[in-house]
């Protein structure tokens, strides 16, 4: 509903742009006209039928365009930050499992593996919206690889209680490697 | 019917360890140790598929899914395990993935 009437006021705003735009160019016409070098022009006060008609279909056409334009460049303005949106709450999951693993000296294996597993599922469901509205046929291999190093160097435990003094710096790097490869699919779905 | 399959959950236990059987119950060693190595060796024996069913367990740690999947590979025939083992689950297909990705490569 909200996008709705954001759309409906862009076109009102645009509307009245574009008609002070034709005013002021007409004002400006008429002052132009009244200089000597204008004045060597001849304008013909007749009009005829098919000018009428010419300048119906002119205005009919332009604003037919217009709408049409503003309507296709909202609607992938749309799309484009659904998508990014989803994008960012990856990168959040990846930012908790970051701080989790870096801030506490012990964990459980479940803590971890249920945060991994909650990264994968939006990561899958980012993938399928993706495919489904066709924002580029982008390989989601290097993502996926991501997730799978993560996992491996957070559970890779000989025990159920994993020990993460000596694995903080490795994780940062496998994090800060995991969040640049989205902000990479940001850039290039916004740039789409 | 499936005559050699894994239900990890209700055959072995639902909540799994790490991966050594000294450090801790549920182990990826004691799994394999106990229940992997026997079926695969029966079903491969009767040329028939060993069906895991992953679903219902947790977590399934890296260390875990190498002491168990991973030391089947490395003492028996790598292509033999990967045409013998079937997984079969809803919620871990990751898990799945990364068998036969990481562990498995």
């Amino acid at each position: 509903m909200e996008i709705k009437g954001e759309m409906r006021s862009n076109k009102f705003i645009l509307g009245f742009i574009t008609l002070i735009l034709a005013l002021i160019i007409f004002v400006l016409f008429k002052s132009l006209c009244n200089t000597s070098w204008f004045s060597k022009f001849t304008f013909t006060n007749e009009i005829n039928p098919l000018d009428i008609f010419s300048l119906i279909t002119s205005l009919g056409v332009a604003i037919w365009l217009g709408y049409f334009i503003t309507k296709k460049l909202t609607e992938d303005r749309f799309i484009k930050e659904f998508v990014i949106s989803d994008i960012c709450k990856i990168e959040e999951e990846v930012n908790f499992i970051e701080r989790i693993t870096t801030e506490s000296d012990k964990l459980e294996l479940q803590t971890i593996f249920d945060g991994l597993h909650k990264l994968k599922q939006k990561i899958e469901r980012f993938e399928q919206t993706s495919r489904l509205i066709g924002i580029g046929n982008k390989d989601f291999t290097s993502v996926n690889k991501c997730h799978s190093k993560l996992f491996l160097i957070t559970t890779n435990s000989d025990k159920d209680i994993i020990d993460f003094q000596n694995k903080r710096n490795e994780i940062e790097i496998v994090c800060s490697d995991f969040i640049i490869e989205l902000r990479g699919i940001i850039c290039s779905v916004n740039n789409k | 019917m499936e005559k050699y399959k894994i239900n990890i959950a209700t055959d072995f236990s639902e909540k799994l360890g790490g991966r050594w059987v000294n450090l801790g119950p549920y182990s990826g060693e004691q799994f394999y140790n106990e229940l992997l190595l026997s079926k695969y060796e029966e079903a491969e024996k009767a040329g028939e598929q060993l069906h895991i069913y992953l679903d219902g367990a947790s977590p399934y740690g890296s260390s875990f899914l190498d002491q168990s999947f991973g030391e089947l590979v490395r003492t028996h025939d790598k292509e033999k395990v990967v045409a013998t083992i079937c997984f079969h689950t809803t919620f871990y297909k990751w898990i799945e993935n990364f068998i036969k990705s990481e562990i498995w490569k």
